[in-house]
């Protein structure tokens, strides 16, 4: 279960600050919920709170079960390392068998020939294949996703079919900018609003929210860089 | 709560195997570089020794074995001494629920110390043989002051950590904390080298003494007048404290 209680998050040191408040939010273990909100609208920040990852500005975070980390998530890679020296560390990290994880991972991945390659040196759908393959071969309550487009364009329709496999016996929490992403597996879902986040058990209604919140986020953007011309030809004149 | 402890446990030791495993990878030979520091450290401080002051070892110990013995411990605190921007700073592997900042901390400064405590007797051996210093005169001593450098410097690094995170200017102090703190905790010299009247300046330093004891430890021919091991126990072991304490209250604030 993973609640979150008049949670704010904010970035530092950035030109555009995001600063969100109120945030509350409760994924019950089996739940298929997704977490909606614009882009640059601070899911990362969100995201990093539900995964332990930082803490928040103010409020409550409580996680309990196991949760996994955000699928497909490969920024802990070690590059210069091969497929195989990576799914290792995982495997230790999460303390299974090593040989029958590495082979489901290589297997489900599709990563043939590549498997002791350097990551550095191999294509990046296959990558990205065996990013998500690390998360999928372990058993999870809740499966934080961040994207559902795995692989090439070949691969989607099979990891989507993998996806709806561990939706069936765990929760999937979808946490997207895009409501399409989240909306073949989630029954329900939240949407980050700068008041706040707003629940929904109505994906069409979660997503018309998102699309109004992006379209101001658009808006506002827009508005700024014409301010930021205009001040532009103010100081040059 | 065992099993707790042993999930810890495992997931440090993953992340330090992660850790040794990208150490230097960016370089071309890797691991060289890492064997290559200290070499270079040492074979400065005898050139600097020949030029500025003779060839003399101080009385009592012989030329290399005297730096390899005072560099070696600074080493390892002042490496522990950089995980102060560890429990602050966000990093990739955080992203996993079950690693928190202080694994990160722990596995960082476990590699460290294994490729320190592994470098040195690579060193040690040699040239104390070729010196004809072999056996050390307390070798549980010498363990010893090594593993308290280790904790002291990343217990410096968790205390320091709490200024970091309102202040992160602070990185360009520590460079210049880190420069005071090699020059003066007897790398190149020993308490017999200075005069009677400075001794007080020096005796204070934990570090110090550890170079101190690690020397007294090694040598059958060199007492040294200020080593304190109980000293530099309780400095580690307030440290220590301070340092735990400072994790667990700066991991309630969000990263830099």
């Amino acid at each position: 279960m993973i609640e979150l209680r008049n949670v704010s998050v904010r970035t530092r040191g950035t030109i555009n600050p995001v600063f969100l408040k109120n945030i509350n939010l409760r994924v019950e273990a089996g739940d298929r919920i997704g977490i909606l909100g614009p882009k640059d609208g601070g899911l990362p920040l969100i995201l990093d709170v539900i995964c332990g990852a930082n803490a928040p500005l103010s409020g409550s975070v409580n996680r309990t079960g196991r949760i996994s980390w955000p699928i497909p998530g490969g920024a802990f890679f070690h590059k210069h390392q091969s497929y195989v020296a990576n799914a290792r560390f995982v495997a230790r990290l999460y303390e299974v068998d090593q040989h029958t994880y590495i082979s489901r991972v290589l297997e489900m991945a599709e990563v043939g020939d590549l498997a002791d390659l350097p990551v550095s040196r191999c294509p990046r759908a296959v990558t990205s294949r065996f990013a998500f393959a690390l998360g999928a071969c372990l058993s999870f309550e809740t499966y934080v996703i961040t994207n559902t487009n795995i692989g090439g364009k070949t691969d989607r329709e099979k990891y989507q079919d993998i996806l709806e496999e561990l939706a069936s016996r765990s929760g999937l929490l979808i946490v997207s900018s895009s409501a399409k992403t989240a909306e073949p597996f989630c029954h329900k879902a939240y949407v980050l609003d700068p008041a706040g986040s707003v629940y929904y058990d109505d994906m069409e209604a979660a997503a018309e929210h998102l699309a109004r919140v992006s379209k101001r986020g658009d808006a506002s953007s827009d508005q700024a860089e014409a301010e930021e011309e205009e001040q532009l030809v103010d100081d040059f004149f | 709560m065992w099993k707790d402890l042993n999930t810890q446990f495992n997931v440090i030791k993953a992340l330090t195997i992660h850790n040794l495993q990208g150490q230097m990878s960016g370089y071309k030979y890797g691991f060289a570089w890492l064997i290559l520091e200290p070499l270079f450290f040492l074979a400065g401080f005898r050139l600097m020794r020949k030029f500025l002051g003779g060839l003399a070892s101080p009385p009592g110990m012989t030329p290399l074995m005297f730096y390899v013995l005072g560099v070696f411990p600074i080493f390892m605190a002042l490496n522990g001494l950089k995980s102060y921007s560890i429990p602050v700073a966000r990093s990739k592997l955080l992203g996993f629920p079950r690693v928190t900042p202080f694994d990160l901390v722990i596995a960082t400064n476990l590699s460290t110390f294994a490729i320190y405590f592994v470098l040195f007797w690579l060193m040690v051996l040699p040239i104390s043989i070729y010196e004809n210093v072999w056996p050390p005169q307390d070798l549980m001593q010498i363990m010893l002051s090594l593993i308290m450098a280790w904790i002291m410097g990343w217990s410096l690094g968790l205390v320091i950590s709490a200024a970091f995170r309102p202040f992160p200017p602070l990185k360009q102090f520590i460079g210049y904390a880190n420069f005071g703190l090699r020059m003066s905790s007897g790398m190149f010299f020993c308490i017999t080298m200075l005069p009677l009247n400075v001794w007080p300046y020096f005796t204070w330093n934990p570090l110090f003494q550890i170079t101190e004891v690690v020397r007294d430890a090694w040598y059958e021919g060199y007492v040294s007048p200020i080593a304190s091991p109980t000293y530099v126990v309780e400095c580690t072991l307030l440290l220590l404290f301070l340092g735990l304490s400072v994790e667990r209250h700066v991991r309630r604030f969000p990263k830099i």
